[in-house]
């Protein structure tokens, strides 16, 4: 195996949010850990899907990785280089995000060729022209005419606003493309359409990228690796096919279960995921996962289960491979 | 049916307002040109002339709405007084929306400390109504033109500054702000280049509907004699001088009225009409 | 709620003495009012005397301090023209001002609302529609020009009423008028808009379907949450009736506390309009927080977030 680049590490990191109560003098009566204790690798070339449900911080992460929030703790290193808030300009324009809202995440007052330069107008010094012949290939790539350049937001489709959004991600050649949710606001047929425009990038210039998604289907469409959160912490990392194919995290498992698959032959699977997430304030002091996990037992609640190595890449936070783990 | 849809296209300002527009312009564009039109001296007078009747009481007059008590024409004169009004309502405006501009978007990104003392300082200025401003400053600097815009200056910038505040207040949290921030834009391309555009367009209505009060301010400051003083003149100071020869001579206190209730119908008609089609959620706000 | 209580006052206290503070400082550094109040070519014993007596020959912190601490006391300072305490003139010159403004307020309230309610409810007929463009003219006709209108009609052309001055209650109809046009035409307008608001809410429909009439669902669901932006303004509104009180009592010669301040502008009486301004930020805010206060009784949403 060649030595890969690590475009992105991620060590230990930690947010939190102090919950407050009373109107003058206020007192922290908890804090709501959206993101615990998260490590992992980034190698260049290569797209790793984030997943979990709503809540278990995955859009925190991709938060705190370009900086738009402060860490509590932990580091996050990007080409070598200490990253987050305090980024320098000329590393902060090779990290770029695409956003969930494809409505919101526009400013409708400005012209799809305002929208596709502004990193271009951030970051460097170029003249109208060479911005346009910047922006001209990547409005072709992600399928818009160039009569768009002229048009505003509110013009377009869901869809076609994601595109443009999308390139104005890629406008400044980015070593890393964060992507928060970027088909669920869309319709599922739309989805489809924009997730294969994003495998087509991919492909083209070799992104590297963190996909952030709570959809099971998608991710599968477009990662090589899949890290999967609950309740701020990793539970389990593994390639795509291992993951897939042998999930071992009971929660995992179960998320692989509610995904409904289209095979009438296949027996149906009952509810397996019984109870509420618990509330992220009162988080389980053990493995966040115990107050609904059916091999839950007495270590499970009172200690932390941390990612045992099953070799090949693959980890699991889960008591159950205390033994199996690769030492 | 098709030729029906161009013309609507092609007409998207319903006609009334299209008129009231048009005769704002003429009466705007008439007044700005007085010094062409009818070049005259302000302070000349020809008490020989003094209260001439106008065309419509005695055919025979050459002076459309007669003359003042100093013999001057009367249509003249209002022309030079609404140059004066409109010209100083206007660049009060002007200064007026700046300040508050300036003062809302600062409450509005900076919050904390600076957001509580700029609402405070709004809080100060609002207890105190306009006309009591007016005074103070006209007792306190002088009644001059610069006064006046001063005043309007002074007691204009609050509302402004209020809704440009509570404007970023909403736009802080807009995804195209964060996504900005991600790209890294500094605080202050944020500034210029997303929040000053996307609060254009309820500023415009905002300084619209606003201009017909500092045109009625100034109106009033000068009615009561804390404005522009004789032998400068506008709107309110002709009203002031014609109140005393109601009885005889009616028109030359209804002339100036006249114009500025037209003036005043005409900007806050059309400020409303603006409101509804550039900003429906502004609709029931004040 | 109570420390939002005592935080709203004491914000209104700050505000009041703030209005006092930058007034008397703008008031004193425009120069030295001995200037003005003396004839051209008096001695400079006599200037001296005068200052002393006026006390202005104190530095201005202290002057400042002085009279700030006169006002706990009750010494308001005294008038450079009429040598006589601030605080009588006002005592002379309130009551007719409170009672031309209570009947405007009273009138506003009585007459706006209703046909507020009234074009609300006939929403988009004949009616609605007259009533809003009176409103609009009403809003936009300025109260000195309504004020000569009305002295032209009422007092010399028809000779029926006094045009100015103060005696009869005959005296009241034409400044009430000219004062409550404005005001009552911005009331109606913002409780039709609002009650149009609530009008098509799902609880009044409900009410509708048990059978209610109109006027009843109106009366009894719709005002109760439609009066809350009715209220707002009303403090505004005040706001706007005493700066217009100041040009209607100028137009009638209304011996109120208006027409007593622009006269002392007009002659740098500067204690009397210094003063003059702080009881009006005082009312001003006072009404304010009357109305923030309020709003809690209309609306539990809005009592219990506090």
């Amino acid at each position: 195996m060649q030595t890969r680049e690590a475009v992105l590490e991620v060590e230990n990191l930690q947010k939190y949010y102090p919950v407050k109560k009373g109107l003058l003098l206020q007192r922290e009566i908890g804090r709501v850990r959206a993101v615990d204790q998260v490590s992992f690798c980034l190698y260049r070339g290569e797209t790793l899907g984030v997943i979990g449900e709503s809540g278990c911080g995955k859009t925190t992460l991709s938060r705190l990785i370009i900086g738009l929030e402060q860490p509590t703790g932990g580091e996050i290193r990007f080409l070598g280089q200490p990253a987050g808030r305090r980024m320098s300009a000329g590393l902060r324009q090779r990290m770029q995000m695409v956003f969930q809202d494809p409505y919101s995440s526009l400013d409708p007052r400005m012209s799809v060729r305002r929208i596709l330069e502004e990193p271009l107008r951030i970051h460097t010094r170029m003249t109208a022209k060479e911005k346009r012949q910047k922006i001209l290939p990547l409005l072709e790539q992600v399928g818009l005419p160039e009569e768009a350049l002229k048009k505003y937001p509110h013009e377009f489709s869901g869809g076609q606003r994601q595109r443009i959004g999308i390139a104005r991600a890629l406008v400044t050649g980015p070593d890393l493309l964060l992507c928060d949710e970027p088909v669920s606001a869309l319709d599922v047929s739309i989805q489809a359409q924009v997730l294969n425009l994003f495998r087509q990038l991919q492909r083209r210039y070799a992104l590297t990228c963190l996909f952030v998604s709570h959809d099971m289907s998608v991710i599968r469409h477009v990662s090589d690796r899949v890290l999967v959160m609950y309740l701020g912490q990793v539970m389990e990392t593994a390639d795509k096919k291992t993951l897939f194919e042998a999930p071992a995290h009971p929660y995992t498992k179960a998320l692989m279960q509610a995904v409904p698959v289209p095979d009438p032959t296949r027996p149906a699977v009952g509810a397996v995921l019984e109870g509420e997430i618990p509330s992220p304030i009162h988080a389980p002091e053990g493995c966040p996962f115990s107050t609904r996990c059916p091999h839950a037992q007495e270590r499970c609640r009172a200690q932390r289960p941390p990612l045992y190595d099953l070799g090949g890449g693959h980890a699991a936070a889960c008591h159950l491979y205390a033994e199996e783990a690769v030492r | 049916m098709r030729k029906n849809k161009l013309t609507r296209k092609r007409w998207p300002v319903p006609p009334t307002i299209l008129f009231l527009m048009i005769t704002f312009a003429a009466i705007v564009g008439a007044a700005l040109l007085a010094p062409v039109l009818a070049p005259i001296d302000l302070a000349a007078n020809d008490l020989t002339t003094r209260l001439l009747l106008p065309t419509f009481r005695d055919p025979a007059s050459p002076h459309l709405l007669g003359t003042d008590n100093l013999g001057r024409d009367v249509v003249v004169r209002l022309l030079y007084a609404t140059r004066t009004t409109i010209s100083i309502s206007f660049t009060g405006m002007l200064i007026a929306t700046a300040i508050g501009t300036a003062l809302g978007v600062l409450a509005g990104l900076c919050g904390g400390a600076v957001d509580v003392i700029i609402s405070f300082l709004t809080d100060v200025r609002l207890s105190v109504p306009t006309t009591f401003i007016g005074i103070i400053f006209a007792c306190v600097m002088g009644a001059t033109p610069t006064t006046t815009i001063v005043v309007i200056a002074i007691t204009g910038w609050s509302s402004f500054c209020r809704l440009v505040r509570s404007q970023i207040f909403q736009l802080r949290g807009a995804k195209f702000i964060e996504a900005s921030r991600a790209m890294g834009a500094s605080g202050l391309r944020i500034v210029f280049e997303h929040i000053l555009v996307n609060i254009a367009s309820p500023l415009i209505v905002q300084a619209t509907m606003e201009l017909s009060g500092f045109i009625l301010l100034e109106s009033t400051l000068s009615f009561l004699g804390l404005g522009i003083q004789p032998p400068g003149t506008s709107l309110g100071v002709m009203v002031s001088t014609g109140r005393d020869y109601m009885l005889t001579h009616w028109w030359l206190a209804i002339a100036p009225s006249a114009v500025i209730i037209v003036l005043i119908l005409q900007i806050s008609l059309v400020g409303d009409w603006l409101r509804d089609k550039l900003d429906p959620k502004l609709k029931n706000a004040s | 709620m109570k420390r939002y209580v005592l935080m709203r006052v004491l914000k209104a206290l700050l505000t009041i003495w703030a209005v006092y503070t930058l007034v008397f400082f703008l008031t004193r550094v425009t120069g030295d009012p001995v200037e003005w109040l003396t004839i051209a070519g008096a001695s400079d014993s006599a200037k001296e005397t005068l200052r002393q007596n006026l006390g202005l020959d104190l530095p201005l912190v202290q002057q400042y301090f002085k009279s700030l601490f006169g006002l706990f006391t009750g010494d308001t300072g005294t008038s450079y023209y009429y040598a006589r305490s601030v605080s009588d003139l006002f005592a002379e010159r309130i009551g007719p001002t409170l009672s031309l403004g209570a009947i405007v307020m009273a009138l506003t309230i009585l007459i706006g609302v209703p046909l507020g309610m009234l074009a609300a409810v006939r929403h988009n007929t004949l009616l609605d529609r007259g009533l809003m463009s009176l409103a609009i003219v009403g809003n936009t006709m300025p109260n000195f020009i309504l004020g000569i209108l009305l002295i032209f009609i009422f007092s010399l052309k028809l000779r029926a009423l006094p045009s100015g001055g103060m005696g009869t209650p005959l005296h009241y109809i034409l400044p009430v008028i000219a004062m409550a046009v404005g005001p009552t035409a911005s009331v109606a307008r913002l409780t039709r808009s609002s009650l149009l608001d609530v009008i098509g809410q799902d609880h009044l429909d409900c009410a509708r379907a048990k059978g209610m009439r109109e006027w009843n669902v109106v009366l009894k669901h719709g005002m109760r949450n439609a009066l809350i932006p009715v209220i707002t303004i009303l403090g505004g509104q005040l706001s706007a009736m005493i700066g217009g009180s100041v040009v209607v009592e100028t137009v009638f010669a209304w011996p109120g506390i208006g027409t007593l301040i622009v006269t002392s502008a007009q002659q740098r009486d500067f204690p009397v309009v210094v003063f003059g301004v702080l009881v009006i930020a005082a009312s001003v805010t006072f009404v304010n927080l009357l109305v923030d206060l309020s709003y809690g009784l209309l609306d539990p949403r809005i009592r219990d977030s506090h």
